[in-house]
C-alpha cells in the first residue's frame, strides 16, 4: 500500500510540479509512451476488432445523421470512411465514390466483399493525398487512441486528407450519458480510460441482461465499494508495478484476459497455458493479452462493477450505447497516471495548452480520487494494509478484515454488498477472502505490515516466473511465525485465485450472468464467513483454527487449493532450493509441516492429532469405520458396487492418507524382497523401476521419505511418534515378512523377473487383507464420529472434524487393502502412521499439498494394487476396486476438508480438459506399474504400451510436480504444452529431475513402487497364466479378474450414475470437464476432488471396463495387459464415448463427490459453493468451448475506450487542428458527433 | 483497387517521404468489373483526380485508351467519359504492389485490398 501510494504521490506530485520537470519526463518519456499507446491499441483496439469472432461484424445500423452527412454530399464526391468497420456506411450513397479505410485486415476483407472499395490503413497515417477527398467519416474511431497527441494527430490526419470546403463527420463515445439519452443511465464511465468488455456473438443472445436497477444499487453501495474498487486500484498499481519492475513486456503474451487482471503475468501465464492446452482458440486472441498491462505501468485499471453493462458489446457498432449496453461486462476503468504528461507535450507542440490543462485536472481528479480512495482505505484497513496482494479481492478481503476481524471497520454489510458487487467471482472470493481472512487474522495477530505485499507481489511474480526461489526465503523472513507462512501462502494463492477470478469476472460476461444466479448463494456464503468472522473476531486464535478448519471444510478445495498453492509456492520455495541444493521435497514438506505444527499447533495438529491417535489405536479403525459409516452417501454408492470393506478401502485410497498408506504399505512389500527395512523399499524398487523410475526411487528413496515425513510429523505431534515409530516400524517389517512370503511362490509360478514376482507377492497378500479389511472396514466406518469428539480442538475440530473423517477413514480402508495379509494390526499400525501423516497434510495446507501429490499418486497405486489385487487374486481385487472407487469421492471429501486434493485435482483437471490427458492420466495409473514391469520383463511383451505408459506416468509426474510447485494453472499449461508437445522422454526426464525431487518424488517412488510390485505382480500373474496355462490359467484370473472388474464397473456405474445426478443437479454439462480447467482454478479444491474422482473413476472405469471387455474379447495377453497398462488403454478406447463421458463423469463425479462433501460437514455453503462452482464450470465449459482452458478472459474481449467527456473533442479539434472549423456538436447514440470542415488558414 | 482509389494513395505518411505520390503499380492480377456508367460521377471526378497521375497508372497496367491530357468539354464527350470511367471505376488490381517513388516501399494489394499500413518504424 505504501509503495502505492508512493507512487501515487509522486505521480500527484509530478502532476502538480513545474511543467519543466514535466517536459522534461515527457520528452523523456514520450516515446515510450507512444509506443505503449500502440501496443495498448494494438492489444486492445486492433486485435479485438481483427479477432472478434462475430465476421459481420455488429448488426447496428447506421446512424441516422452520419448518413444524413453522407447524403448530404454532392454527388461524385470521393470520401474515405475511417474505420469503416464492416463498411455500413460504404454504400448509403451510391452518388458518391466511396473508400473504405479499415486497419483491420478481416473487416478489410468483409468490406472488399460487398464489392467496395477498400484500403488498409492506418487512422494515424491516412494515405491520400492533401487536400485529396471531398468528405471524411470518422465514426467511432478517434476513442480508440490512447493518448490526446495520438487522437490530436489522428483529427489532423483527417483534415489533411480533406479538401479545402469538405468536411468531415466525427464521432466517439460520450463519458457521460446526456440527459435527452434517456431516464437510464445505463452507462457511465468514471474515468476516460477504459476497457470495456465485449463478447463474442455467439453469448450475445443467450446472456441475461443484468438489470439497471441492480447497477444503479451497485452504485448506490457508495463507500464500501468505492473504496474495495479503489483499494483494487491500488493493489493492481502495486501489483502491476511490481510486476512491471520484474516483468518486461511481452510483445507476444497471449491473453486477452490478461487485460483485465494487472498481474499479466501470473494469468496470462497460466491462460496461456490454458489457451494452448485448449488448443486453441486462443492464437491471435492470446497474443493481444500480454501488452496492454505492460503498456499500463502507469495506468491504475478499475473494474467497475457498479457499472454493469447490459448489452453485448458489438464489435462493430459504433454506438457506446449497445456496445455499453448490452455488456454486462463490467468496463475496466483505465486512469492513466501519465495522462498529465500528454497535455505538457501538447502544450509544447500545440498552440491551445489549455485543453491539455483541462484534460490534465480531469486525470489528476481522478488520480485524486484514487489517493483518496487509497487513503480511505488505508484508514478504513487500518494495520490490515498488509495483504494488498489479491486485486480484485483485496478490497473485499480488507473490509472483511476490517469488519470481521476488528471488527471496526466497514459494515458487514459492505462486505456482502462487496461480495455482491463480486458476484463474478463470489465463489473463488468468497473462498479467497475466507482464506485471506484466515490469513488475515493471523497477519493481523502478527503483524500485518507492508512484508506482506512484497511477499505477495514476490509471490505472484514468482508465480508468474515460477520462479519461487526468491519466495521462500522472503517469506520466511517475514512470517516467522509457521502460520503467517501459512497464511502468506493461502494469501498468495488466494491473491492468484483472486486474480483469475478479477479476470474471470471482468472477461466473462457469461461467467456475470451466472454469477448473479449464484448471487444468492454467495451471499449466503458471505453471511456465514461473515459470521465466521465475526466469530474469529473475537477470540482470533479459536476463530483462526475455526477459520482454517472451517475454510478447509466450507470453502474446500477452493481453500485447500489456495492453502495448497501458498505451501506448495512455499514448499516449492523449499523445493526450489532444496532442489537447487539436491534437498528432497519431503524436507521442505516436513519443515513445512514443521512450521504448522510449531506456529498451527493449533487446532488443524490436535485435531490430526487427535484422529491420528484414535486412529493408531486398533479400535480407531472401526472408529474411522464409522466415521466412514457417517459420510454414508459415499459409501452407500461404494457400497452398491462393493462390500463395506470396499468402502472403508475407498475412503482410505481417496485420501491422502491412503497415499500414504499405500506408499508405507507398498514400501514393506518391496522392503521384504529388496530389503528388510521398510524405509528402504526405494531401494529395491530401483532395480526394478525402469530409468524413468529409477532417479525418483534413489532421489527420494521413497519408502524413507514417506517414513520420514511421517517421522516428522510425528516429531511435531510428538504424541504420535512413539506410536507411529513403534506401529510403522513392526508393521513394515510384518508386512514385509508376510509379502515376501507370499511373493515367493508367485514368482515362482509367473516364473518372470524376480521382482515381479516379489511385486506379485504383496499383491496377494494384500488382497486377503483386503478381506480382512473388508472386514475390518466395517467396523471403521464409526470412525468418524469418533475423530470429531476425539479431537481436543473441540470448536474448531469440530468445524475441521467433518474434513478429517474422510481421512481417517480413507486411511484406515488403505490401511487394510496393503496389509492384507499381514493382518489388521500391521493395517491398522500403518493407518495409523498414514492417518495422522493424512491428517497432518490435510489440516496443514503444506501436508495437503503433499497430500495431494500423494493423492495422484494414491489413486495410481489403488488402481494398481486393484489391478494388482485382481491379477494376484480375483477375491480381493474387488475390494480394491471398491477402495478406487471410493478414493475420488473420498478424495474430494478430503480436498474439501483438507485441500489436500488441489494438487491431484489440477493433475486430474488437466487430464479432464483433453481427453487425451485423461487416458494419459489413466494410462498414469497404470504406467508406474507399467514401468516397473517394463524394468522386470513387462517390457518385452508390451513394450508399446510400456512406453505410452512412461510418458504418461512421466506426465503425470510433472503434472504432480508442477502441481505441487505451480499454480495449477501453469502446471496444467505446462502439463498441456507437454502433452501437446507429447514429448514422453522430456516428460519422463524432467519429471524425473523436476519438481519430484522432494515429496514429490519420494511419493512417487513409493508409490510407483508399490505400484509397479502390484502390476508387477498382476502382470507375471497374467503373464504366467497366459504363457503357462494360457486358458486354463487364465481363466480362473479372468474370472476373478472379470468379476472383480465386473464389480467395478458396478462400481463406476454407479459413481457415475452418482455422477449424473450430481450434474444434474449442478446442471453440469460435459461441458464441465473442460469447464473444469476454470473451475479447477477457482475450485481448485473441487477440481482436485474431480481430478481425484476423475483419475480414480477412470482408472478404475478403464479396469473393469478393460476386465469386462477383456475378459470377454481379450486373450489372456490382453488380459494382462489389460492388467498393467494395455487394458487401461483398450477400456479408454473401448470407452472412449463413456471415457469421453468419463472425462465428464469424472468431473461430474467430482462435483457429486464436493457436492456430498459439502453436505456432511456444511451442507448449506457447500452445496452452495458446489453448486456456484458446477454452474460455473458449466458457464465456463460452454464458454470456454471453444477454449478448453477457456476462461472469460479469452471469450470476452476489452475493447479500449477513451471515452470523450462533453466538449472534450471539440477542444481537441479548436485547439489542435486549426484548420478544422467546427460546424456542428450534437450528442448522439451516447456519442459526441462533430460535423467540422476544412477551411484555408492563412499564416502570416 | 480501382485506380481511383490509386489516384488518391501516396505514402506521404512514411518517415523521409515529402510526397510519396504516386505510387507505381505493379499490377500481378487485373480484373475488370462492370460498373454502371453515370456520365455525371465521372464528368465530376475528372477534375478531383490527377490526370497524369491516372494516364501513368492506366499506362502500367496495359489500359492505353486514355488521352494524355483530359479532352476539352470532357463533360458532354460521353466517349471520353466511359473511357475514364473505365478505367477508373471498372479495372481492378486484385494482386500486386504499390511502390512508393521515393522509397520503393511496397504496399502489397491482396484480394483487392492495397495494404498501406506502415510499420511503427516507418511512421
Amino acid at each position: 500500500m505504501n509503495g502505492f501510494r508512493d507512487a501515487l504521490m509522486e505521480k500527484v506530485v509530478d502532476k502538480d510540479g513545474d511543467t519543466a520537470t514535466i517536459n522534461r519526463v515527457v520528452e523523456m518519456a514520450s516515446e515510450e509512451r507512444w509506443g505503449r499507446s500502440v501496443a495498448l491499441e494494438q492489444a486492445y483496439v486492433h486485435d479485438v476488432y481483427e479477432q472478434f469472432a462475430d465476421a459481420e461484424g455488429p448488426a447496428s445500423n447506421p446512424w441516422p445523421k452520419v448518413e444524413t452527412f453522407l447524403d448530404d454530399l454532392e454527388p461524385g464526391s470521393i470520401i474515405c470512411d475511417v474505420g469503416c468497420g464492416n463498411g455500413k456506411y460504404l454504400n448509403v450513397n451510391n452518388t458518391i465514390f466511396n473508400i473504405g479505410g479499415e486497419k483491420s485486415n478481416r473487416f478489410c476483407r468483409i468490406v472488399r466483399e460487398k464489392n467496395i472499395e477498400v484500403v488498409a490503413m492506418d487512422a494515424l497515417q491516412l494515405p491520400f493525398r492533401d487536400d485529396s477527398l471531398d468528405a471524411v467519416v470518422c465514426v467511432a474511431v478517434v476513442h480508440h487512441l490512447a493518448t490526446t497527441e495520438r487522437r490530436v494527430r489522428a483529427l489532423r490526419e483527417l483534415a489533411r486528407v480533406l479538401r479545402v470546403g469538405g468536411r468531415v463527420i466525427v464521432t466517439v463515445w460520450a463519458m457521460e450519458r446526456a440527459a435527452d439519452s434517456g431516464g437510464s443511465k445505463k452507462r457511465r464511465f468514471r474515468s476516460q480510460d477504459v476497457l470495456v468488455p465485449c463478447r463474442g456473438p455467439p453469448w450475445d443472445a443467450r446472456d441475461a441482461p443484468i438489470c439497471c436497477e441492480e447497477k444503479r444499487q451497485h452504485k448506490k453501495r457508495g463507500r464500501s465499494q468505492s473504496r474495495s474498487k479503489k483499494s483494487r486500484h491500488n493493489n493492481n498499481n502495486n501489483s502491476t508495478s511490481a510486476i512491471n519492475q520484474n516483468i518486461r513486456y511481452d510483445s507476444g503474451s497471449p491473453s486477452s484476459s490478461s487485460l483485465s487482471s494487472p498481474n499479466e503475468t501470473c494469468y496470462s501465464f497460466v491462460r496461456r497455458a490454458i489457451q494452448k492446452l485448449a488448443g486453441g482458440g486462443g492464437g491471435s486472441k492470446g497474443s493481444r493479452g500480454g501488452r496492454p498491462w505492460h503498456l499500463l505501468d502507469s495506468w491504475t485499471v478499475c473494474a467497475k462493477e457498479a457499472s454493469h453493462r447490459n448489452r453485448c458489446d458489438e464489435s462493430g457498432c459504433e454506438c457506446s450505447e449497445c456496445a455499453l449496453e448490452s455488456t454486462q461486462d463490467i468496463p475496466i476503468e483505465l486512469r492513466r497516471i501519465d495522462d498529465e504528461e500528454p497535455p505538457p507535450q501538447r502544450r509544447q507542440t500545440f498552440p491551445a495548452s489549455q485543453l491539455a490543462g483541462d484534460v490534465a485536472h480531469l486525470k489528476s481528479r481522478s488520480m485524486q480520487e484514487i489517493v483518496t480512495d487509497d487513503l480511505d482505505h488505508r484508514k478504513g484497513g487500518g494495520g490490515t494494509c498488509g495483504g494488498l496482494i489479491q486485486f480484485q479481492d483485496v478490497d473485499s478481503i480488507f473490509v472483511r478484515e476490517e469488519g470481521q476481524v476488528s471488527i471496526v471497520g466497514e459494515n458487514p454489510s459492505a462486505q456482502i454488498e462487496n461480495i455482491n458487487e463480486a458476484k463474478n467471482e463470489p465463489v473463488i472470493q468468497k473462498d479467497i477472502d475466507e482464506t485471506s481472512e484466515t490469513s488475515e487474522c493471523t497477519e493481523q495477530k502478527e503483524k500485518r505490515v507492508k512484508p506482506k505485499l512484497v511477499k505477495q507481489k514476490k509471490s505472484i511474480n514468482e508465480d508468474d516466473a515460477d520462479e519461487a526461489l526468491d519466495q521462500p526465503t522472503d517469506m520466511f523472513k517475514v512470517a516467522n511465525l509457521p502460520d503467517i507462512k501459512s497464511a502468506l501462502g493461502r494469501y498468495n494463492r488466494g491473491g492468484v485465485l483472486k486474480q483469475r477470478s478479477l479476470n474471470e469476472e471482468l472477461m466473462s460476461t457469461e461467467r456475470l450472468q451466472e454469477k448473479e444466479r449464484l448471487r444468492q448463494n454467495i451471499q449466503k456464503q458471505a453471511s456465514l464467513n461473515e459470521d465466521l468472522i465475526c466469530h474469529r473476531s473475537t477470540a482470533f486464535k479459536d476463530t483462526f483454527k475455526e477459520s482454517v478448519l472451517y475454510v478447509s471444510t466450507t470453502r474446500k478445495f477452493q481453500l485447500i487449493k489456495t492453502g495448497f498453492a501458498n505451501k506448495i509456492k512455499n514448499s516449492t520455495t523449499n523445493i526450489n532450493i532444496e532442489k537447487v541444493t539436491g534437498a528432497s521435497l519431503k524436507n521442505g514438506f516436513v519443515k513445512i509441516f514443521q512450521n504448522w505444527k510449531a506456529s498451527e499447533i493449533i487446532s488443524p495438529s490436535i485435531p490430526e492429532n487427535t484422529t491420528l491417535d484414535c486412529k493408531s489405536v486398533v479400535p480407531q479403525t472401526d472408529d474411522k469405520k464409522d466415521g466412514n459409516g457417517g459420510n454414508g452417501e459415499r459409501r452407500h454408492s461404494k457400497e452398491d458396487g462393493s462390500d463395506s470393506s470396499k468402502d472403508s478401502s475407498l475412503q482410505s485410497d481417496t485420501s491422502v492418507d491412503s497415499e500414504d498408506s499405500f506408499a508405507s504399505v507398498i514400501f514393506v512389500p518391496k522392503s521384504d524382497p529388496m530389503s528388510p527395512t521398510p524405509l528402504s523399499p526405494g531401494v529395491p524398487t530401483s532395480p526394478r523401476m525402469p530409468l524413468a523410475v529409477y532417479p525418483l526411487t534413489k532421489q527420494l528413496s521413497s519408502p524413507k521419505p514417506s517414513t520420514e515425513s511421517s517421522q516428522e510429523v510425528k516429531d511435531s505431534l510428538r504424541r504420535h511418534q512413539t506410536f507411529q515409530s513403534s506401529t510403522i516400524v513392526p508393521a513394515s517389517k510384518n508386512l514385509s515378512e508376510k509379502y515376501a512370503v507370499q511373493q515367493i511362490p508367485k514368482f515362482r509360478r509367473t516364473s518372470l523377473n524376480t521382482p515381479s514376482l516379489k511385486r506379485s507377492p504383496p499383491l496377494t497378500p494384500k488382497s486377503p487383507p483386503n478381506a480382512t479389511a473388508c472386514s475390518t472396514a466395517p467396523t471403521s466406518a464409526p470412525i468418524p464420529p469418533k475423530k470429531p469428539a476425539s479431537p481436543p480442538s473441540t470448536e474448531v475440530s469440530e468445524e475441521a472434524v467433518p474434513p478429517p473423517p474422510p481421512l481417517v477413514v480413507e486411511p484406515v480402508s488403505t490401511t487394510p487393502s496393503v496389509p492384507g495379509g499381514t493382518g489388521a494390526n500391521f493395517d491398522a499400525t500403518r493407518a495409523e502412521r498414514l492417518r495422522k501423516i493424512r491428517e497432518m497434510l490435510h489440516q496443514k495446507p503444506g501436508f495437503g499439498t503433499r497430500s495431494i501429490s500423494g493423492h495422484s499418486f494414491p489413486i495410481v497405486r489403488q488402481s494398481s494394487i486393484s489391478n494388482g489385487k485382481v491379477e494376484a487374486i480375483a477375491k480381493p481385487l474387488p475390494k480394491l476396486l471398491t477402495l478406487e472407487l471410493f478414493n475420488p469421492e473420498t478424495d474430494d471429501k478430503d480436498s474439501d476438508s483438507s485441500c489436500v486434493s488441489s494438487p491431484d485435482s489440477v493433475e486430474s483437471v488437466i487430464s479432464l480438459n483433453s481427453d487425451k490427458r485423461s487416458p494419459s492420466r489413466s494410462k498414469f495409473e497404470f504406467p508406474s506399474t507399467e514401468q516397473e514391469a517394463r524394468s522386470t520383463h513387462v517390457q518385452e511383451r508390451h513394450p508399446a504400451s510400456l512406453n505410452t505408459h512412461k510418458p504418461l506416468t512421466r506426465l503425470n509426474g510433472r503434472s504432480r510436480r508442477r502441481f505441487q510447485t505451480d499454480e495449477f494453472l501453469s502446471a496444467l499449461g505446462k502439463e498441456y504444452l507437454r502433452n501437446s508437445g507429447s514429448d514422453m522422454t522430456p516428460l519422463l526426464s524432467s519429471a524425473a529431475t523436476g519438481d519430484w525431487d522432494a515429496d514429490c518424488q519420494r511419493h512417487l517412488t513409493d508409490f510407483a513402487d508399490r505400484l509397479s510390485e502390484k502390476l508387477l505382480h498382476e502382470i507375471d500373474q497374467y503373464r504366467v497364466g497366459t504363457q503357462i496355462a494360457g486358458d486354463e490359467y487364465d481363466d480362473p484370473y479372468i474370472s476373478r479378474l472379470s468379476e472383480e472388474l465386473s464389480d467395478l464397473s458396478k462400481l463406476s456405474a454407479e459413481i457415475q450414475k452418482q455422477n449424473e445426478y450430481l450434474a444434474a443437479l449442478s446442471v453440469s454439462d460435459s461441458l464441465l470437464v473442460s469447464g473444469e480447467d476454470n473451475g479447477g482454478e477457482k475450485f481448485d479444491g473441487g477440481k482436485s476432488s474431480e481430478g481425484d474422482s476423475g483419475v480414480g473413476i477412470p482408472s478404475l472405469r478403464a479396469d473393469d471396463r478393460g476386465a469386462t471387455t477383456v475378459g470377454g474379447s481379450m486373450s489372456t495377453n490382453a488380459r494382462n495387459k489389460g492388467g498393467g497398462t494395455s487394458l487401461s488403454s483398450e477400456s479408454w478406447d473401448s470407452d472412449k464415448a463413456t471415457y469421453s463421458t468419463t472425462a465428464s463423469t469424472a468431473s461430474l463425479t467430482s462435483c457429486g463427490s464436493d457436492w456430498k462433501r459439502p453436505v456432511p460437514v456444511q451442507p448449506p455453503a457447500a452445496l452452495q459453493r458446489t453448486v456456484a462452482s458446477s454452474q460455473e464450470t458449466l458457464e465456463e465449459g460452454q464458454q470456454g468451448q471453444q477454449a478448453v482452458g477457456g476462461r472469460g478472459g479469452e471469450i470476452t474481449y476489452h475493447r479500449y475506450y477513451h471515452v470523450f467527456r462533453e466538449g472534450e473533442l471539440d477542444q481537441l479539434i479548436e485547439k489542435y487542428v486549426e484548420n478544422l472549423h467546427v460546424i456542428s456538436s450534437y450528442y448522439d447514440h451516447a456519442s459526441w458527433c462533430i460535423v467540422a470542415e476544412k477551411v484555408q488558414v492563412w499564416t502570416i | 483497387m480501382k485506380l481511383l482509389t490509386h489516384n488518391m494513395l501516396t505514402s506521404k505518411c512514411m518517415k523521409g517521404v515529402s510526397i510519396g505520390y504516386p505510387l507505381a503499380i505493379k499490377a500481378l492480377d487485373i480484373r475488370t468489373v462492370e460498373v454502371d456508367f453515370n456520365p455525371e460521377f465521372v464528368a465530376k471526378m475528372i477534375p478531383k483526380i490527377d490526370w497524369t497521375v491516372l494516364h501513368g497508372a492506366a499506362e502500367s497496367i496495359g489500359q492505353t485508351d486514355l488521352p494524355k491530357e483530359v479532352v476539352d468539354n470532357y463533360e458532354n464527350n460521353e466517349e471520353f467519359l466511359k473511357k475514364v470511367h473505365h478505367v477508373l471505376l471498372e479495372v481492378d488490381v486484385i494482386d500486386g504492389e504499390l511502390i512508393c517513388p521515393e522509397t520503393g516501399r511496397k504496399f502489397p494489394i491482396n484480394n483487392g485490398i492495397p495494404n498501406m499500413l506502415l510499420n511503427e518504424d516507418e511512421v
